[in-house]
Order: structure tokens, then C-alpha cells, then sequence
């Protein structure tokens, strides 16, 4: 039930450094020049929680040429960002290992056909997002049983210890949302599989134990949606793993940033390597996306 | 009762819905995404007067104790920024299979005859809720799951629980009975013929 807390610990202060600068496109549209915002943010939130829109306001023009409030969005190598996934994933994504990480702002031409709108009230979106991905990860995990039990309150206390990086705040109720019921492993594992920002992730039903008690590894995982991606290596030495993957040539699985090993029981992974929606995001490249 | 549909069912059911629909020219179609099928009706809504006023009475309580403005910024002096009564919406629903839920799941997507996307504002004053609850948690955008762009959905965590009290054992009926009851929340009529299937 999550009890490596050292685990649960250095996952939530994983930290990206990130360079915003305004985009060439919409330099002409700025009020005045501003220099890059260098800031260091944890990989769990989320790029509309960030204070960046903050540093270049007095820059940033209020109304666009529509007279509607400027919307912000943010791109790297020219692909919008999309918001509602987590700032660690968007970089093992497209990221390119490059630090600091380069991302442009764009203030013009929102692409309403690849990112959702954040509306008027920016908080109160990127806050739905996440609690309709706790609520559905809750559900894949254990129907309706934790989740239900959840007051609102308890909802908000999630929400405002992911977002003002509390991390006591945030697990004395996601522990909740990560126990087992009747010392059971979950129904399935909520996760995501991204191979490219703009595709459709995989998510499909996944048991992290087999009918005759052996614990599911990240690798069986693997083999069964996105079998391109890993290579089977022969029966494994460890009695409780049925069979052992290793990572196909030129490609990289990350969770977390971390290349993590394909024998890692999925159940485990789950409890300490979720973000905070409580979804395992499964990111895949290859090699030669990262050479830019 | 349960209120849940395998994805086996689902798909029965999708195809026979589709087999009518086409026999009756109700424009559903079957598409495929890497194994899932789901289905997609499009059609043209009129953009009525009405649906204006619900967006300027709608943004007007979004002023109050709003410190940042209004996403649709309707000045009444300005006549020009109030599209005539003859313009249509382009609408496009999806029918989705929800493994994570085991329900279908409805999204729906409507473009102004300029070709913008309804925005989150726009949308929740053309989805009619048949209750009253807070908007975020009913109706909001996310990434269509099998083509991972934005889409409106209905959100299905209460769908179960739903159908679950109106089935009873009738289980081949379910998408039927499900598609017309959520259906009219976001303006989407289902024919009487399908009551026969």
C-alpha cells in the first residue's frame, strides 16, 4: 500500500529546470521585450499552475486582435503542449534530454483542434481535469468503493496538496485512494501509454496479478499493447515472474524520467510511480527523436 | 441490477444500431481506431436566438465576483459580435466504449459556422443537463480516447448507477436505452425506430 514513503518522497520532489521564452511568431504582438523566465518545477503539476503567465504580464497584451482575452499556450519544437498532462511526462515526451528544458510561449492562433481551452477560470479547469482522472483511475482500481467515500472536501485537500506542492497534505488521502481492499491487488492498473503528443494514448484493462498469484511486470504490460516496443528475453531466473522483457532496440520506456526495469511488478509501479491523478503515464520514444 | 455493458455487447449493439440507422438514413456510421470501434453521427443544429441569450445571461453571472472577465464577451451595443438567427451549428457525436467504466461514454463536438470550436462556455449552454450540478464535473473537454484530440464529453462516472435503475434484465436494449436518455443532453434525438431493435 505505497509504504516505500522514501520512494513516494523522491518521486513528488522530482524537478525539471525550465527555460519560457516568447515564441518568434508572437514577439511582434508583445507589449514589451521580455527576458527568458528560467524556473525549477516539479514534474507532477501542471503548466497552467506554473507562474509564468504571472512573470510576462505586464508584457503580454490583455485583449488579442478579436478583442477576446489572450489565451496563452505553450509549444516545444513547434508542437503544442497539452496541459492536462503532467509536466514530467510532456518532457520525457518531447523533451529531448535537453536541460533546460526549452519551452516556447505562444499567445496567438491557439490551436482549438489540438488543445483543450482552459477558460476563464484557469484553476478551476486544470482542477476538473485532474479529479476526472483521480475519479476514473479510482474506479479502475477499485469500482466504486474508495471513491465514493470520498467527501468534496477531501477532493480539494488532493487537489491543493498537488498544487501547493504539499506532500504530507496529498498522501494522508491518496493513501486512501492507493490501499488494498480486503489485502487484494487492484482490479486493474489505471495507466496511460504515450508513444507522441497528438496520438491517442493506450489504455486498456490490465490485472497486476495473474489468476495463479504471480505478480504482472511492466514488460508483460508492454508485450500486450505495444509489443513493437519491448523483446523477450528467455524465462527469467525469479519464480514469480513469468516471462522476462527487455527494452526493443531504439527505444526508451520511461516512467517518471526513469528508464525503469521491464521486471518491475506493475502493482508496485502503480502504488509509488503514479502520478498524482494516480495514472502510471508510460512514456515511449525512440532514439532518434531525441537527436535535435 | 448491473448498469454495466461488456465491450462484446457494446459492439453487438453498435453494429445493429448502425445496420438500422442505415436503413432509416439516420446518418450513424461504425469506425475503427486500432481494434475499438466506436460510432459517429454528424449533423447540422440551428443556432437559435435563444442559445445567444442563454450565452449572454450565462456570461453576465460569470461576472459577478469574477475578477478576470468572461471568456464571451457579448457587448450588447455591439451588434455585430451576435451572430444572425439562421446560423447552424456542425455537430459530430461519438459513441465510445469506456473499459475503464464498462458504459459507453458520449462525446460531442460543435463548430460555429465559421468554423470555431464551441468553447467550454459556449458548450455548457448548448448540453441541456436533465439535473442541475455543477458543470465542470458533468460536461468538459478531454482527449478523445481513440483519436487523442479535444472533444466534449459527457462524463460517465454516474452512468452505471443510472442505467443500473432504469435496465432491469433488458441488457440488449442497453445502448439504445442509454444513447436516448443521454442523448438529450446535448440535443441528440434518437428515433422511435429504435425502440424496435
Amino acid at each position: 500500500m505505497a509504504n516505500d514513503r522514501e520512494v513516494l518522497r523522491e518521486i513528488w520532489e522530482g524537478r525539471l529546470p525550465i527555460k519560457f521564452s516568447i515564441a518568434d511568431e508572437d514577439k511582434g504582438e508583445m507589449l514589451t521585450e521580455k527576458d527568458p523566465y528560467h524556473i525549477l518545477v516539479p514534474r507532477m503539476t501542471y503548466l497552467p499552475l506554473l507562474p509564468v503567465k504571472k512573470h510576462f504580464e505586464s508584457a503580454i497584451p490583455a485583449t488579442d486582435t478579436d478583442n477576446m482575452p489572450t489565451e496563452l499556450w505553450y509549444s516545444c519544437k513547434d508542437i503544442p503542449l497539452k496541459w492536462q498532462i503532467p509536466i514530467g511526462v510532456l518532457y520525457d515526451l518531447v523533451g529531448g534530454d535537453q536541460l533546460p528544458w526549452e519551452i516556447k510561449i505562444r499567445i496567438t492562433e491557439f490551436p482549438t483542434e489540438k488543445l483543450q481551452r482552459l477558460g476563464t477560470n484557469i484553476e478551476d479547469m486544470v482542477r476538473s481535469s485532474f479529479i476526472h482522472n483521480v475519479k476514473e483511475a479510482g474506479y479502475m482500481k477499485h469500482r466504486g468503493t474508495v471513491m465514493n467515500h470520498l467527501k468534496p472536501e477531501q477532493h480539494n485537500q488532493l487537489w491543493r496538496g498537488l498544487h501547493r506542492d504539499k506532500f504530507d497534505d496529498f498522501w494522508s488521502i491518496n493513501h486512501r485512494l492507493m490501499e488494498h481492499i480486503d489485502n487484494a491487488p487492484y482490479r486493474c492498473i489505471p495507466f496511460r501509454i504515450y508513444t507522441d503528443m497528438h496520438e491517442r494514448y493506450i489504455q486498456r484493462l490490465f490485472k497486476p496479478m495473474t489468476e495463479d498469484d504471480k505478480l504482472t511486470t511492466l514488460g508483460q504490460l508492454m508485450k500486450q499493447f505495444l509489443p513493437d516496443s519491448v523483446v523477450e528475453v528467455g524465462d527469467s531466473d525469479d519464480p514469480d515472474i513469468l516471462k522476462s522483457y527487455e527494452v526493443a532496440a531504439g527505444k526508451r520506456i520511461k516512467i517518471q524520467g526513469i528508464e525503469t526495469p521491464l521486471n518491475t511488478p506493475i502493482q508496485w509501479l502503480s502504488e509509488h510511480l503514479s502520478h498524482a491523478d494516480n495514472f502510471l503515464y508510460i512514456v515511449v520514444s525512440d532514439f532518434e527523436q531525441l537527436a535535435t | 441490477m448491473s448498469g454495466t455493458l461488456s465491450e462484446a455487447q457494446f459492439i453487438s449493439q453498435c453494429r445493429s444500431l448502425v445496420e438500422l440507422s442505415e436503413k432509416i438514413h439516420d446518418g450513424w456510421e461504425l469506425r475503427h481506431n486500432l481494434g475499438d470501434v466506436f460510432i459517429v453521427k454528424k449533423c447540422k443544429i440551428p443556432f437559435s436566438e435563444d442559445l445567444q441569450a442563454n450565452i449572454i445571461s450565462s456570461s453576465e453571472e460569470e461576472e459577478k465576483g469574477e475578477e478576470g472577465g468572461v471568456g464571451v464577451m457579448v457587448q450588447e451595443e455591439d451588434d455585430s459580435c451576435v451572430p444572425s438567427s439562421t446560423s447552424m451549428l456542425t455537430v459530430e457525436y461519438h459513441v465510445v466504449y469506456s473499459p475503464a467504466y464498462q458504459v459507453p461514454t458520449l462525446y460531442c463536438n460543435a463548430w460555429h459556422d465559421t468554423g470555431a470550436l464551441l468553447t467550454t462556455e459556449e458548450m455548457w449552454c448548448f448540453a441541456q443537463p436533465s439535473a442541475a450540478q455543477d458543470k465542470y464535473s458533468y460536461v468538459t473537454q478531454v482527449d478523445h480516447p481513440l483519436l487523442g484530440r479535444p472533444f466534449y464529453q459527457l462524463h460517465p462516472c454516474h452512468t452505471e448507477q443510472l442505467m443500473g435503475q432504469v435496465l432491469g434484465t433488458n441488457t440488449h436494449k442497453y445502448l439504445v436505452s442509454w444513447l436516448s436518455s443521454f442523448g438529450k443532453d446535448v440535443r441528440l434525438s434518437l428515433s422511435n425506430e429504435y425502440g424496435f431493435l
